[in-house]
């Protein structure tokens, strides 16, 4: 489950979020729908512990707040994906597991082909990340999210630089995701995306 | 134009040389490895750290190596300590490519997206792995050209250690000039040497940017 209760964030001076509540359980879509400007980018930054809130706090499954969990129990998908491009797709979603769980060159490999199989980007491992589709980059960014087995999966706009088809794609992993048990919070103010989506619109802008 | 003195001098020139080539690649090692914690203490939120790093870069960056090679030279004698010339050089350009080699850093680093220390972040990564796996690999990759022009300048400037009597090309060749009364062969010579020097590190600055441009894999 998770649990936001309260929570405020100041940047620079600035009052960006009051008092956002919300509570979402395991296996649920919520949808943060809202204008740009309005700080959803930063109330998922927030949630995924990237960046500190100046008030209230946030609870995954019981546990409070702490930079600990990031990796472990909530994935995160940037707007415009953020992989690294020195590395090449399967370095992308390996090296990470290598570095921050420690696995074994074998066994991180083995996580990472699973996770490209599973969404269609198998063929590509090789590749250059700047060489893909967004579709493709938007798929390698979940897979290296996914890799990490996490409960909860944060996307911001995740489907703003995908065409109609690419669209309905992700939705459709993003409602298997979430019948297999992942609890699901993104921002998308695109109809077409999130009405396809099997979840609910959080009332807090 | 006296050409036989011009060939004649070609093997003495060659040979200081070689001088100017090690110092410029000691001088560079040191320079490359004081860069990167200079630039990472000038981007620091630490004011001390920061306040180091500017410091250091206005010293360096603010007076000529001349000057600075005459304060280690003539100067640390003065405090007691007399070091051997050639050391004293390679130490002292040394110090200031650092100066000169952050900057070429913290411009590497300010064009990387402050969303990909997030992406790190969001995989577990701790500040140090975010910045040997993710960040500093990406900054050296877009500093292989300005990071070659600063090695070309260190060659060029390696010629300054001619002022302290060290034998390396430019001194080789007054040394030349001084017996055969011949200027310009000889420094044609040089010139020669120093611009097939210098069009060789552009050719391996090419290859190493077309070599940057290939993603790594696990």
């Amino acid at each position: 489950m998770l649990s936001v209760n309260n929570l405020s964030s100041i940047i620079a001076g600035k009052k960006i979020l009051s008092d956002i509540s919300f509570v979402l359980d395991k296996g649920q879509i919520g949808i943060l729908r809202a204008k740009s400007g309005t700080g959803k980018t930063v109330l998922l930054k927030l949630v995924a512990g990237l960046l500190p809130p100046s008030k209230g706090n946030i609870e995954i499954y019981g546990k409070p707040f702490s930079k600990n969990r990031l990796g472990g129990e909530v994935g995160y998908l940037f707007q415009d994906y953020q992989l690294f491009p020195h590395f090449d797709v399967l370095a992308n979603v390996a090296k990470p597991l290598m570095i921050s769980l420690k696995l074994s060159k074998e066994e991180a490999i083995k996580k990472s082909l699973f996770w490209l199989n599973k969404l269609e980007v198998s063929e590509q491992i090789y590749q250059c990340v700047s060489t893909l589709s967004g579709g493709q980059k938007q798929r390698v960014a979940l897979a290296r999210a996914l890799a990490f087995n996490p409960k909860v999966l944060i996307l911001d706009e995740p489907s703003a630089a995908l065409d109609q088809e690419n669209s309905e794609k992700l939705a459709n992993i993003l409602n298997k995701l979430a019948k297999e048990g992942i609890l699901i919070l993104l921002s998308s103010h695109d109809e077409n995306f999130y009405t396809k989506l099997n979840g609910s619109i959080l009332p807090v802008f | 134009m006296n050409w036989p003195i011009f060939w004649e001098s070609i093997p003495a020139l060659l040979k200081g040389c070689a001088l100017n080539i090690y110092i410029a690649f000691f001088a560079f090692l040191i320079g490359i490895t004081l860069a990167v914690p200079l630039a990472l203490m000038e981007r620091s939120s630490n004011l001390s750290l920061k306040f180091t790093a500017l410091t250091y870069n206005t010293i360096f960056r603010g007076t000529p190596m001349l000057i600075q090679i005459f304060f280690g030279y003539y100067g640390l004698p003065l405090l007691g300590l007399t070091l051997p010339p050639l050391f004293v050089v390679i130490v002292v350009i040394g110090l200031n490519s650092g100066a000169y080699c952050s900057q070429i850093i913290l411009a590497g680093l300010s064009v990387i997206p402050k969303d990909q220390f997030f992406a790190a972040k969001a995989l577990s990564m701790s500040s140090y792995q975010s910045y040997k796996h993710v960040i500093l690999p990406q900054c050296f990759r877009k500093m292989i050209p300005a990071g070659a022009n600063e090695m070309i300048n260190l060659l060029k400037d390696s010629s300054l250690a001619s002022i302290v009597g060290i034998h390396e090309i430019v001194k080789v060749g007054t040394l030349i000039r001084g017996r055969t009364y011949e200027t310009f062969a000889i420094f044609l010579g040089t010139a020669i040497i120093y611009i097939s020097l210098t069009s060789l590190l552009s050719f391996f600055t090419k290859k190493a940017e077309k070599w940057s441009e290939k993603p790594c894999s696990v």
